[in-house]
């Protein structure tokens, strides 16, 4: 085996003991420039038929981790046809030609590996985590189903695994209380043509209408090597790797070209008051949603930085009002939330017993209102960056969070170590910048969601305004997912 | 492309035309079949990083694991002072002594513990951090000060009440969390400290003098054990660790694991908790299970591998991939530290019109696993692979290190333990593992839960008659015959 390639651990070490001197020295009035940032060692090659591999070596522990990402997610369906990308995540567990339904999680627990697939609005990867004398194993299994899958979807094996998602939309929002809470927030934050506007899992209506052919023309479209980065890391040999890639990638044939429209951000012109009621729930809570900008807008790293000024820790502005201050609330989370295109910044809060959702709808509009009127501390940014940067480093540890960070920044921005230069803008970000992407964003268009035990609609927050109920009133079955990354085992 | 991968990339290419030659006989001039499976060269042999134990001046004993390959270092505390020792009628208060430690310490208050791991860049907590090496030693002095020093200010001690309550309440929402108490309140007895969950009641009643005297009386060097992994040896980790807690004063009282017996297990009983409007029904199937010290434990291991610990078993290969009853399913082995008893069970969330459905496979499993449906050789090495190959992904970082050894400690385990564990997983036969099933999972002493929608449910449970039904209360109280 090579050992020529520096292991991404020493590249770490590096970065560790330059953060060391930084940390010493921040408490002080030192500025963040200056502060390096970890690079691991990577080989990016695209193989003639357009699928990207990245390849990164380090053999410190005796383990490999294979992630595959497809460029789709459920932005690429239509209303009406919503699910697909994430039902695709199920059938490519549910057999290809060399493997059998149920053969892969077998298999991968046999070898005392990990597996699973998740879903987003935009991509979806499979991934594989093996001891390193196994990887040709994970890479067998993950081109006999880009190769082969087509081979053996069958009607039978679909209807199967439509029944088990729905079993998953059950689990993971129809049998939660205010399970619907976000499928209602982006309805009413985008038109029902944006592709954001729909839940990743889809809904009960869609995924029963769905037809083997419609299936077959989305694998089609989207699951070819052309829209596919598969990133390798860990106790690997990279020259033996780049063989067994070309080997069993290699003559998967291109698909065709996929049109990527981008999205164009939105504003809403007004705000929009909902209520959701739920019989199965014993107190309240709120949200609050602005729409904001995806990962390709340079807000928005800023608008990650005041998600935590607002809400990092205790001392934080929204949760030292809220948990501390005025004990309105047990708990408070702010964070924009960002697609690859647009986006939305959103505020949670859990209220305390008997605590008035006015109440506490009012103090995070002071809190809102304080943040774009006076300056920020220096202070306040500055413990968010601390936080970001060690973060930075400790996620590298595993070899998954190394190889999902390569794809990530492949399939997003074309650069695989893009976590670098994502760091060096979070760390330059100034408090000047936060304030402005509070003016900018949380305006007056924006949608409040009170949720309130069934009945309980004196709980609301500013009952007088005018709100739309959105409680669905069929059977809970028919009810409504999430917006974020439909996880679990596949 | 930066710089830097730019040059990292000319190195490696150069390496990859070096080996190009050499490698290429064994991969590509065969020609591809994808239809066999790659047969993979052996594993390199596996050993759980050596554990060194110190001892500190009061008695505190430091298990160390050297790992140098970064500047990084997991330190994690364990603690014997747990809900065990939470005395009558105060369910909650071990809990919210945790929960208060970094709420001021009599030199520091809140804000300022947070603007100092705010300065760090990484949490500290009472129950351990992972920092850069250079930060180790400030590290430790905050996690001494919260663990020694604690002010447990009265109107932080209000608030955490008020918070407790608030989140007991939100957890009865959930399915799972009913579930789990029911079960825990049938199988043990209602009054057992396992089915013992902190009560808005019992919460309230608890005072700063209650918070004050189970500090004194349990957070004592006697109780305290201490996991380091990472970037230091055994020696400085000691000596940084004994000039902050090596002050720790000894006093209080020494914990103990004795716990009262459970209840005789009743005849398989299915109890019913009727969460109306629920799409699915959350179900247990459990029994009480031997101590962590059982010979038979490795049988017990590979037993449930078999029988539900992966999604690839049969529990799961049959709700879900067969019958598409659920999303999951899938069973677990809880131990505790000996003497105390650990527990069988099984989990999974039901389509509700499919409850009974669902059970009557979930019973036929479990009488297959007691060898009505032998363990077949396949299933025999799959258990074996996975529980032995997989060791290494379990101790690829510092913070998993520590984590599996302060999961040792805490159950009372040597720390060799992973030295011969594989030896001991490979030498089971099929046979070992029907008998453990035998001897302790016993489908006639079996509890059911079922936290579902009555009106669904409830006729179609009735009409297996698999066994009685019992509606019950959140506390597994029945509510009529």
């Amino acid at each position: 085996m090579t050992r020529t390639v520096r292991s991404a651990r020493a590249a770490l070490a590096a970065a560790c003991l330059l953060y060391g001197g930084a940390a010493r020295a921040q408490s002080g009035a030192r500025a963040s420039a200056g502060i390096d940032v970890p690079t691991i060692p990577m080989v990016r090659y695209v193989l003639p038929n357009g699928m990207t591999a990245l390849l990164s070596e380090d053999h410190s522990a005796p383990v490999a981790a294979l992630t595959v990402w497809y460029h789709v997610g459920s932005k690429n369906e239509k209303p009406g046809r919503t699910g697909f990308a994430h039902l695709f995540e199920h059938m490519m567990f549910e057999g290809s030609q060399n493997v059998a339904s149920g053969e892969h999680r077998r298999l991968v627990q046999s070898i005392g590996g990990s597996f699973n697939g998740t879903t987003t609005e935009d991509r979806t990867n499979y991934f594989e985590t093996v001891p390193s004398n196994q990887l040709e194993t994970a890479i067998w299994l993950e081109s006999d189903r880009m190769a082969t899958l087509l081979e053996r979807l069958t009607q039978e094996r679909l209807d199967a695994e439509r029944e088990i998602v729905k079993n998953e939309r059950r689990l993971r929002v129809d049998n939660q209380p205010f399970g619907v809470a976000d499928e209602v927030t982006t309805a009413a934050l985008f038109p029902g043509t944006y592709p954001y506007s729909w839940p990743v899992i889809g809904s009960m209506t869609d995924l029963s209408a769905a037809s083997l052919e419609d299936v077959k023309d989305f694998f089609r479209t989207y699951y070819a090597p052309n829209n596919a980065t598969i990133a390798i890391s860990g106790d690997i040999d990279v020259a033996r790797t780049r063989q067994l890639l070309d080997r069993y990638f290699g003559a998967i044939p291109r698909g065709p070209a996929i049109v990527r429209p981008r999205l164009a951000d939105l504003t809403l012109p007004a705000e929009k008051r909902l209520v959701l009621e739920d019989s199965r729930a014993r107190a309240p809570q709120i949200t609050f949603s602005w729409p904001s900008v995806g990962n390709h807008a340079a807000d928005h790293y800023a608008l990650d930085a005041l998600g935590s000024v607002l809400t990092l820790d205790r001392t934080s502005r929204l949760r030292k009002v809220l948990v501390y201050d005025r004990q309105l609330a047990s708990n408070v989370f702010a964070f924009n939330n960002a697609f690859e295109d647009g986006g939305f910044f959103h505020v949670t809060v859990t209220p305390r017993p008997n605590a008035s959702l006015s109440d506490i709808e009012a103090v995070v509009d002071s809190v809102v209102a304080a943040v774009k009127t006076a300056p920020l501390a220096r202070a306040e940014v500055q413990r968010v960056k601390n936080y970001d940067l060690v973060d930075a480093v400790t996620g590298l540890q595993f070899s998954l969070a190394r190889a999902e960070k390569m794809a990530e920044g492949e399939v997003f921005y074309h650069d695989p170590l893009s976590y670098r230069t994502d760091l060096a803008k979070s760390q330059a970000v100034t408090p000047a910048d936060v304030q402005r992407v509070a003016r900018r964003y949380l305006t007056r268009g924006r949608v409040v969601l009170s949720m309130v035990p069934a009945g309980k609609l004196d709980q609301v927050s500013k009952p007088s305004l005018p709100y739309t109920n959105v409680t669905p009133r069929a059977a809970a079955a028919t009810a409504a997912a999430p917006t974020t990354t439909a996880g679990g085992t596949n | 492309m930066t710089t830097t991968t730019r040059a990292a990339f000319r190195r490696t290419l150069a390496a990859a035309l070096a080996l190009g030659a050499a490698a290429t006989s064994a991969v590509a001039q065969t020609p591809l079949d994808r239809s066999h499976r790659p047969v993979a060269p052996p594993a390199a042999p596996f050993r759980l990083p050596t554990v060194e134990m110190r001892t500190l001046s009061n008695g505190i004993s430091v298990a160390v694991i050297q790992n140098h390959q970064i500047p990084v270092v997991s330190v994690r505390t364990v603690i014997d002072a747990g809900g065990l020792n939470d005395p009558d009628g105060k369910a909650g208060l071990s809990a919210l002594v945790a929960a208060m430690l970094n709420e001021g310490t009599t030199t520091r208050n809140a804000d300022q513990l947070a603007e100092a791991f705010a300065d760090l860049g990484n949490p500290v907590t009472p129950q351990g951090f992972t920092t850069i090496t250079r930060n180790l030693d400030r590290s430790i002095e905050l996690l001494g000060d919260m663990l020694m020093h604690p002010a447990f200010p009265q109107v932080a001690l209000d608030r955490s009440k008020a918070n407790t309550v608030a989140n007991l309440r939100r957890l009865r929402e959930q399915p799972g969390f009913l579930a789990d108490h029911v079960f825990n309140s049938v199988v043990f007895g209602a009054s057992h400290p396992f089915a013992r969950t902190p009560s808005e009641q019992s919460v309230g009643g608890i005072t700063r003098e209650d918070l004050v005297a189970f500090h004194s009386d349990w957070y004592r060097p006697q109780n305290v054990k201490l996991v380091v992994v990472g970037d230091v040896t055994p020696d400085v980790a000691a000596q940084k660790l004994e000039r902050v807690l090596g002050a720790w004063p000894a006093g209080g009282r020494k914990a103990s694991f004795d716990v009262p017996a459970p209840r005789a297990a009743a005849p398989t009983t299915i109890y019913l908790l009727d969460r109306p409007n629920s799409p699915q029904s959350t179900v247990v199937v459990g029994t009480v299970g031997p101590g962590r010290d059982t010979p038979d434990f490795y049988a017990l291991d590979a037993m449930n591998t078999v029988y539900g610990g992966l999604s690839g078993s049969r529990l799961n290969s049959n709700l879900r991939e067969k019958h598409a009853f659920t999303y999951g399913a899938n069973s677990q082995l809880v131990w505790r530290r000996p003497p105390q008893p650990g527990t069988l069970r099984s989990s999974s969330d039901i389509v509700a019109a499919k409850t009974d459905s669902a059970l009557v496979e979930w019973m036929s499993e479990l009488r297959g696993i007691r060898g009505a449906r032998p363990i077949a050789p396949a299933e025999l090495s799959f258990a074996k692979d996975n529980r032995t190959a997989g060791l290494p992904l379990r101790f690829e970082t510092v913070s998993q290190m520590a984590q599996a050894v302060s999961d040792l400690i805490q159950n009372g385990v040597p720390t060799d333990f992973y030295n011969t564990y594989s030896e001991r997983i490979r030498s089971l036969s099929g046979d070992d593992l029907t008998a453990a099933a035998t001897k302790y999972w016993d489908p006639d002493h079996a509890a059911i839960v079922v936290v579902g929608d009555r009106k669904v449910v409830e006729p179609g449970l009735r009409a297996l008659h698999l066994a009685p039904v019992v509606v019950v209360d959140e506390n597994g109280n029945p509510v009529e015959s």
